[in-house]
């Protein structure tokens, strides 16, 4: 979709470069409001980082104390 | 909590108290391992990794300044370990270059030429198909990654483990994230074909 402000790659550019200093744009977040493809670019972004943290945390404490002993002789 | 800025932990942190070190052990050893498991390396190496990053922490204890946090002084020996036991088995990969792939995506005029595919995964299969794509990335981005959206480090702290500038570290996020998506895509599609 052409819109005024940044383009569908700009765009798409800005969300996976974001280091979370800085808030998103008005341009970027009217894009998103316009555009489809962006929005489902910008959720898969959310869905992985979600799914990537739900699964680090369910699995954080497997194994732990095993490599714990061999750190801190016990 | 511990705080581990206060002075008096830190005092004790460094003369090698057995007590204050192993409170850092167990603040950050199931952080550290989940990021060795997810790091590409077969599970007996990740967790000789863990263990070589603490030995190294405890060793270099003394020389700490409190500059910067434990966790970032920690995370920068864990980096470096991932990256010398990662040596060896990138020396032989070549990895398609992603601001290609990425730019192909789109027309000249910066419009969509093929917008992205619907995630045909979900739930537990999403997350094996999370850990097989993230084992693949290059050390630096899975890195990134990780601090930046699993274990949601500043990005202050994350430049100061990994050496890079912010403009770098932008880099890196956008080629990881851009790697898993395409990966978890390309299963997603591969899934659905079956």
């Amino acid at each position: 979709m052409r819109l005024m402000g940044p383009g569908c790659e700009e765009v798409a550019r800005r969300l996976a470069s974001e280091d979370g200093t800085e808030r998103t744009g008005l341009g970027v977040r009217l894009h998103l409001m316009m555009c489809r493809h962006c929005r489902r670019y910008r959720d898969q972004l959310r869905q992985i980082r979600e799914a990537a943290r739900a699964m680090f945390t369910n699995d954080r404490d497997a194994g732990v104390n095993k490599v714990r002993d061999r750190i801190l002789p016990p | 909590m511990t705080d581990f800025q206060d002075a008096g932990f830190l005092e004790r942190f460094r003369h090698g108290d057995a007590d204050a070190i192993a409170q850092v052990v167990d603040r950050y050893l199931p952080h550290i391992l989940n990021a060795a498991r997810a790091s590409g390396l077969d599970a007996a190496t990740a967790e000789d990794v863990v263990q070589n990053t603490f030995r190294t922490l405890i060793e270099k204890a003394g020389a700490f300044e409190g500059r910067s946090h434990i966790r970032t002084f920690l995370f920068g020996i864990f980096y470096k370990k991932v990256a010398e036991a990662r040596r060896g088995l990138d020396r032989e990969r070549r990895w398609e270059e992603i601001d290609a792939v990425f730019e192909r995506r789109f027309r000249r005029d910066g419009r969509w030429r093929e917008p992205p595919q619907i995630l045909a995964l979900e739930g537990a299969e999403l997350a094996l198909a999370i850990r097989e794509c993230l084992a693949d990335l290059p050390v630096q981005q899975q890195m990134a990654f990780q601090l930046r959206e699993v274990e949601a480090v500043t990005s202050a702290e994350i430049c100061k483990i990994l050496e890079v500038s912010r403009t770098h570290l932008g880099v890196l996020l956008f080629r990881a994230r851009n790697r898993l998506r395409e990966c978890l895509e390309s299963k997603g599609v591969a899934r659905r074909k079956v």
